[in-house]
């Protein structure tokens, strides 16, 4: 059984969550994209910390002896999901700043080769 | 016997070089284009240099990996060419800059010529001639014949052990995996621009052409003993080089294309 305590931690820790996510997003240093991810967490806990019948329900799906049991189970489960999306970003990221400093670099020696024969033509005339 | 008068004439359209005799293509002249890799090679830039310029025909571009000493500045001043990247990529990162910078120059065949002043220039004819005759790739080889290099037992045993791997996934046996002394043709060039690893690109690179049918030839080179600097290979990191090169040789080689056409031996 979950104490009513610790359905008070869950929403505090939700509700303390979600403020923090707002102001990350007001301040422009979240994406909305990843926060979703974030408010969708969010409301899985205080659904289940509103209703204890549904970890219930679960834990007994689950044959887990535990409802806090579940609800770490679960929440393990979204974190490992919202990580391994993130390495992918990431690494879809790195690539995409490999591409951009390799094109700055190349444009970089063309514009010398450019400026190097205009000097040499100004000398020239 | 009546000889027409032949008059032979060579142009040069883009980068590539063409001998025509009597208005018929005789001769196709590869371009080529050796790129060096540079980070933190300031005390080995004149000595690169002074190598480089005992071997002609070829053109060089310097990639500059973010060198936090005067290696770029040093460079251009001496009116080299320079691929100067902004951010620190790493040998594979900055190896792919100089890859294509040889498909946007249309370059046929392009150079591997470390700057830490270990491969000596006089070598590379040799790799390119391989190039020429149909390779698609060539590594210039410590291993070959005894020349002389010496190295630590646990390098040697892993070197061994990634030959040993790649030979019993490809079929094809290359000695010195690690070499970075390397020459590929245009076909390569164009997929290393798609994918080359981003940090020791070496044996992976060499194993997923070996598995994808590519032609992979091995030539034995002299090599010096290192100028200045440390090798990236250091010994605490040795097992994460181990793992990580031995996980790619597995998965990578699935980032290339097939060989189109006839395998060659």
């Amino acid at each position: 059984m979950m104490s009513s305590s610790f359905q008070m931690i869950l929403i505090g820790a939700t509700g303390f969550s979600l403020i923090f996510t707002s102001v990350m997003i007001i301040r422009k240093q979240m994406r909305i994209k990843y926060s979703l991810a974030w408010f969708l967490l969010n409301l899985v806990l205080v659904v289940f910390a509103v209703f204890p019948g549904i970890v219930k329900r679960l834990a007994e799906l689950m044959h887990i002896y535990s409802d806090t049991n579940t609800i770490f189970l679960i929440m393990i489960f979204i974190l490992y999901c919202l990580c391994f999306g993130f390495s992918i970003a990431l690494s879809r990221n790195s690539n995409r700043i490999a591409d951009l400093t390799q094109q700055m670099g190349i444009l970089q020696a063309e514009i010398d080769s450019l400026m190097g024969r205009e000097n040499r033509q100004n000398k020239a005339s | 016997m009546y000889c027409e008068p032949a008059f032979c004439v060579i142009i040069w359209h883009k980068k590539n070089k063409y001998i025509l005799v009597n208005n018929m293509i005789l001769d196709y002249i590869k371009s080529v284009l050796v790129i060096v890799p540079v980070y933190n090679e300031s005390q080995n830039i004149d000595f690169i240099l002074s190598d480089l310029s005992a071997v002609s025909g070829y053109d060089v571009v310097y990639v500059n990996d973010a060198s936090a000493d005067d290696s770029a500045e040093k460079l251009r001043a001496m009116g080299q060419r320079v691929v100067d990247l902004p951010i620190n990529l790493g040998i594979g990162g900055c190896m792919q800059a100089g890859y294509k910078f040889a498909q946007k120059h249309g370059y046929d065949i392009a150079v591997q010529y470390d700057g830490d002043g270990q491969h000596c220039a006089s070598e590379i004819p040799k790799l390119v001639k391989l190039i020429e005759d149909g390779y698609d790739y060539v590594i210039g080889s410590r291993f070959m014949d005894n020349t002389g290099y010496r190295s630590t037992a646990a390098r040697r045993i892993g070197i061994r052990l990634l030959s040993l791997m790649i030979r019993i996934l490809s079929g094809r046996y290359i000695l010195d995996v690690t070499s970075g002394f390397r020459a590929c043709n245009r076909d390569v060039i164009n997929m290393f621009c798609e994918y080359y690893p981003r940090d020791y690109p070496e044996p992976e690179v060499a194993g997923a052409l070996a598995r994808k049918g590519y032609s992979v030839a091995e030539v034995s080179v002299v090599m010096r003993e290192r100028q200045g600097g440390v090798s990236s290979i250091r010994v605490l990191k040795s097992i994460y080089y181990m793992i990580k090169v031995a996980t790619a040789i597995l998965f990578s080689y699935r980032c290339y294309p097939k060989k189109k056409g006839e395998r060659k031996s």
